[in-house]
């Protein structure tokens, strides 16, 4: 027997009993001192393998999937299944367990689906929330080159007065097409961005028919009426914003800012 | 799990009839082969249990389309494949258990001498997804080269590459490991 033979012999009678008892692999390893380091290399994985196989615990699965099997027949029946032996194997299995259970996948796939779920309303939600910022506010519009033309300006329109009442204030733009738009202060952006917002929800959610419905119960998985509660927590932001705008404005106008 | 087709025709006509002994003979003649293959795959029992109760959900769903002129086992064997695939890719997704952290930020951390069993089921655990389930197939489930290419989908010839450079990866493995043959070999 050649180094060949011996490498194709060894790859093909690769079994763990086989390769113990296989003589000439045996006879051509002791004369080759190349070979006789991959004879006992291999030796040892037989070995491995043997020990290996047999390390395979003992499982009974029979209750656990006779017991799993109505769900199984029910998701067969809800996707229009021509298997009616699922419905037989579920009837079956039913008399035998009457308690269902769900594995631990499906429970982690519908937790995840759930998560999901609501992770696209929420982005939806801010994203409309950012588009509505940008779109309805006019300092938004200006071009890069114009961006120094954004000033502040006093809501009503009247000079700020510097005798420590505020005004409201919002951006605004020197031209005239800007001039004539109606910007709102931020509280009332605020408004606009919860109004997309809920229509927004609704093309998520088609099946939330009402999203201004009483707020759910703690612990519900429903989100119907949550755009009220939203609202009342924006409102309050929104009135910040303006205040703070106020006080910047102030503050340059007086010159210490 | 040297069963005819004919048999392996009976068991399901009794399945699909709703026979409950049917059922019951039907997980308990294949469970050995199908979390063998799990266990092997996945090293984890609660996983492997998880995904043999599934394939079984999934066989007993899908039984009128299995061709009965041909063996039942290897069609098993193929949605077992399938789902441990899907499992891996699931689990490579998911973040690593804090032990397991620990080990790979340190690559340089040798695990502790681990029994022959041990050491290969590591070895094992490190191979190729597609080595590593040739070599289960072939080891553990003792398919024909024929029988794993038709549930892998690949050629033969490749099979038995995969295997070949699965058993060398693996010999490598224990030899630099250090292993020492439990029994002295006579080499005559």
């Amino acid at each position: 027997m050649t180094c060949a033979d011996f490498e194709t012999l060894l790859d093909v009678q690769f079994a763990p009993a086989a390769l113990r008892e296989h003589p000439a692999l045996a006879e051509h390893a002791a004369a080759c001192p190349d070979c006789r380091i991959r004879w006992e290399k291999f030796r040892l994985l037989a070995d491995a393998v043997v020990a290996w196989r047999e390390q395979v615990p003992e499982v009974d699965l029979t209750t656990a999937v006779l017991a799993g099997l109505p769900s199984a027949a029910a998701a067969g029946t809800a996707r229009g299944s021509r298997h009616a032996a699922a419905t037989h194997l579920a009837e079956a299995a039913a008399v035998e367990n009457p308690r269902p259970t769900v594995s631990a996948p499906a429970l982690r796939a519908k937790s995840g689906l759930d998560r999901s779920r609501r992770a696209l309303v929420v982005a939806a939600a801010a994203l409309a929330a950012v588009v509505s910022i940008a779109v309805l506010t006019p300092a938004f519009r200006q071009a890069s080159h114009q961006a120094n033309s954004i000033v502040l300006v006093p809501a009503t329109g009247a000079p700020v007065q510097h005798d420590g009442v505020r005004q409201p204030h919002r951006l605004m733009a020197r031209s005239d097409a800007v001039r004539t738009g109606v910007p709102s202060s931020y509280s009332g952006l605020a408004e606009l961005a919860v109004g997309a917002w809920d229509e927004v929800s609704m093309l998520v959610r088609p099946e939330a028919v009402d999203p201004h419905s009483p707020r759910p119960a703690p612990g519900s998985r429903s989100t119907d009426g949550w755009i009220d509660g939203l609202q009342d927590q924006l409102k309050p932001i929104g009135r910040g914003l303006d205040n703070a705008f106020d006080f910047l404005w102030q503050a340059g106008q007086s010159g210490d800012g | 799990m040297e069963v005819s087709v004919s048999d392996d025709g009976q068991l399901v006509r009794g399945c699909l009839a709703g026979n409950a002994d049917s059922l019951r003979e039907f997980v308990q003649r294949f469970q050995a082969a199908v979390f063998g293959l799990c266990f092997r795959m996945l090293s984890h029992r609660e996983d492997a249990e998880d995904v043999s109760q599934e394939v079984f959900l999934r066989a007993l769903r899908n039984l009128s389309q299995w061709d009965s002129a041909r063996p039942l086992a290897p069609w098993l064997l193929t949605i077992a494949v399938n789902r441990c695939r899907t499992c891996l890719a699931q689990r490579v997704r998911r973040a690593l258990p804090a032990e397991f952290a620990e080990m790979v930020a340190d690559p340089a951390a040798r695990p502790p001498r681990l029994d022959l069993a041990e050491e290969l089921q590591l070895a094992v655990d490190r191979l190729r997804e597609e080595y590593r389930l040739c070599f289960v197939l072939y080891h553990v489930n003792e398919l024909s080269l024929v029988e794993i290419a038709e549930i892998t989908g690949s050629p033969p010839g490749t099979i038995k590459t995969w295997l070949r450079r699965a058993r060398q990866e693996l010999a490598d493995h224990l030899q630099r490991r250090s292993i020492v043959p439990q029994v002295s070999y006579d080499l005559r």
